[in-house]
């Protein structure tokens, strides 16, 4: 199935309404209001194939069990989005207004500020795709695929079970940058093999240690072992310390 | 990358600072093409330092530009050693405002630097210069890649309607979006989108409504200067208008756009709206479709 972006009509309408978009999302649990709200064809198919886009939302699952699921889902299912395509906004309204709906009604639900961060774009650009429900799942997924590992979602699956270190990271500019995110999460994975425990207070550290390294060279131009052995000393001392 | 003002433990060249003397290191980055798959990039740099020049050609230093783009989180570095270059980067990845910073890179650590240009301050000195470290800086380039099948032709098109889905509104109010969203009560959007894609109507409703927003935009880019356009710059609307401004002459980003009149400007840019809308009006009243009660 090709995925369906909702019209430029219907995107202004739902960003333009927010109070009233937010009570349809609290009091309808399935998605049939958006009939009555949108005008009609208010999504439009786009060219971007999508395989097997089915949200799991099984309750027996820890909220970063369900993300990691829905993000790999996600990630395989439009593996041929590039990033122009993946920052548009109608594209994540459209699929929240239809196949992630449930998802994002069990995930994050919309009262309160949930309806600003989740199911909108509070702010432009990287911060706004990675809190919004779906789009963070792609775009975190982006961050930290590795096609190279035998199991190329073997560091999303960490950053998506150490939420607060992966939250923390995104944040930071150079984590824009796929080589940098690899090498401080293959470091965080074999320091903890080795039996040791990596807390908060030493990610925020290092992240700043990393910044610093990038203060009269740039980060950008060491190779990717050269930054895994740099990150690996740096946290392996901060531990330690 | 901001990156001026930075403070370094040797001596790098740029032109925010003295360090160096009769030097200089200026890089032009320029779009040469747009196209679906790619976008490729033109460099031109201007080194006037032999002995810089010479670290380059022995393979201990390099040129590079360091390439970010906000809107889709790109993040990449190119390295290069001929004065003028060409890059590509494949067009999905880069949408609106591209940051292009160009330096001269260590390739390989240098551990007593000199510079017979070094300022008279650093005479007799050498440094340690450890690899990728920065040895000289070229000021930023802000590129907007704008792709043409997204190109808004008319200016009225950069207005959008908005139905306001609450049930207590009365008024039109304009927000600046990546289009001008013009949000209009319940009761009336079906009239305004009427008129709006109405043969011959379109002069109406560019004189009540565009002309108005449109004059608004203006005299908020006149009061807020340099901050408007920082904040609308990535914008459709924004580079729409400053293109349509631009073949009238008109430089929507200098000084001078601040002694413009707006009413003067909103009229020739939708081709004299005010006095086309009278005509069609009166025209329509002249013929009995309209009717007094």
């Amino acid at each position: 199935m090709k995925i369906k972006y909702v019209t430029q009509e219907a995107l202004d309408l739902y960003k333009s309404n927010p109070m009233e978009i937010q009570k349809y999302i609290i009091e309808n649990k399935d998605s049939s209001w958006t009939g009555k709200v949108f005008p009609t064809n208010y999504l439009k198919e786009s060219k971007i194939e999508a395989k097997d886009l089915v949200f799991i939302i099984d309750e027996d699952y820890t909220s970063d069990d369900l993300d990691f699921i829905n993000a790999k889902m996600l990630h395989k299912a439009l593996s041929g989005l590039n990033e122009t395509q993946a920052s548009n906004e109608a594209l994540w309204i459209g699929l929240a207004l239809t196949d992630g709906y449930e998802y994002l009604q069990k995930r994050w639900g919309a009262e309160g500020t949930k309806f600003k961060y989740r199911w909108n774009f509070y702010q432009k650009g990287k911060r706004g795709l990675i809190h919004h429900g779906l789009a963070r799942l792609w775009w975190l997924t982006r961050m930290t695929y590795d096609q190279e590992r035998e199991d190329p979602y073997e560091l999303t699956y960490y950053a998506f079970h150490h939420q607060s270190f992966l939250m923390k990271l995104a944040y930071r500019n150079y984590s824009n940058s796929p080589r940098i995110v690899n090498a401080i999460l293959s470091a965080f994975i074999e320091v903890e093999r080795l039996g040791k425990l990596i807390s908060y207070d030493h990610t925020v550290e290092l992240y700043k240690e990393v910044s610093l390294l990038g203060s009269v060279t740039i980060i950008d131009a060491y190779s990717k072992d050269d930054l895994k052995e740099i990150v690996l000393g740096k946290i392996t001392r901060i531990i330690e310390k | 990358m901001e990156i001026s003002n930075k403070l370094f433990p040797y001596p790098v060249l740029a032109s925010f600072n003295d360090d160096y003397i009769d030097s200089n290191f200026d890089v032009t980055v320029k779009v040469k093409s747009t196209t679906r798959n790619y976008v490729t990039f033109e460099v031109l740099v201007l080194l006037e330092n032999d002995h810089l020049l010479n670290l380059i050609e022995s393979d201990l230093a390099d040129f590079a530009i360091h390439i970010e783009c906000s809107s889709t989180s790109y993040r990449s570095l190119v390295r290069f050693t001929d004065l003028s270059y060409e890059f590509v980067v494949p067009s999905g990845m880069i949408n609106a405002k591209v940051t292009l910073c160009p330096y001269i890179l260590a390739r390989k650590t240098i551990s007593d630097y000199i510079n017979p240009l070094f300022n008279l301050y650093y005479e007799g000195l050498s440094f340690y210069i450890d690899r990728h470290s920065i040895m000289a800086i070229s000021l930023p380039s802000e590129l907007i890649i704008a792709k043409d099948y997204d190109e808004i032709k008319k200016v009225s098109s950069i207005f959008t309607l908005v139905k306001d889905l609450s049930d207590n509104s009365k008024d039109v109010i304009v927000t600046p979006d990546d289009l001008i969203k013009i949000k209009v009560p319940s009761k009336q959007y079906e009239d305004f989108k009427y008129l709006s894609n109405a043969q011959g109507q379109s002069d109406l409703i560019n004189a009540i409504i565009i002309v108005p927003a449109i004059i608004g935009v203006f005299e908020d880019r006149k009061r807020r200067g340099e901050l408007f356009v920082e904040e609308y710059q990535e914008t459709r609307w924004y580079r729409a208008l400053k293109k349509a401004l631009s073949k009238k002459s008109i430089d929507f980003e200098s000084d001078t756009f601040l002694e413009e009149d707006s009413l003067k400007l909103a009229q020739i840019l939708l081709d004299s709206p005010i006095t086309k809308a009278v005509e069609s009006y009166s025209k329509i009243f002249e013929s009995g479709d309209i009717y007094e009660d």
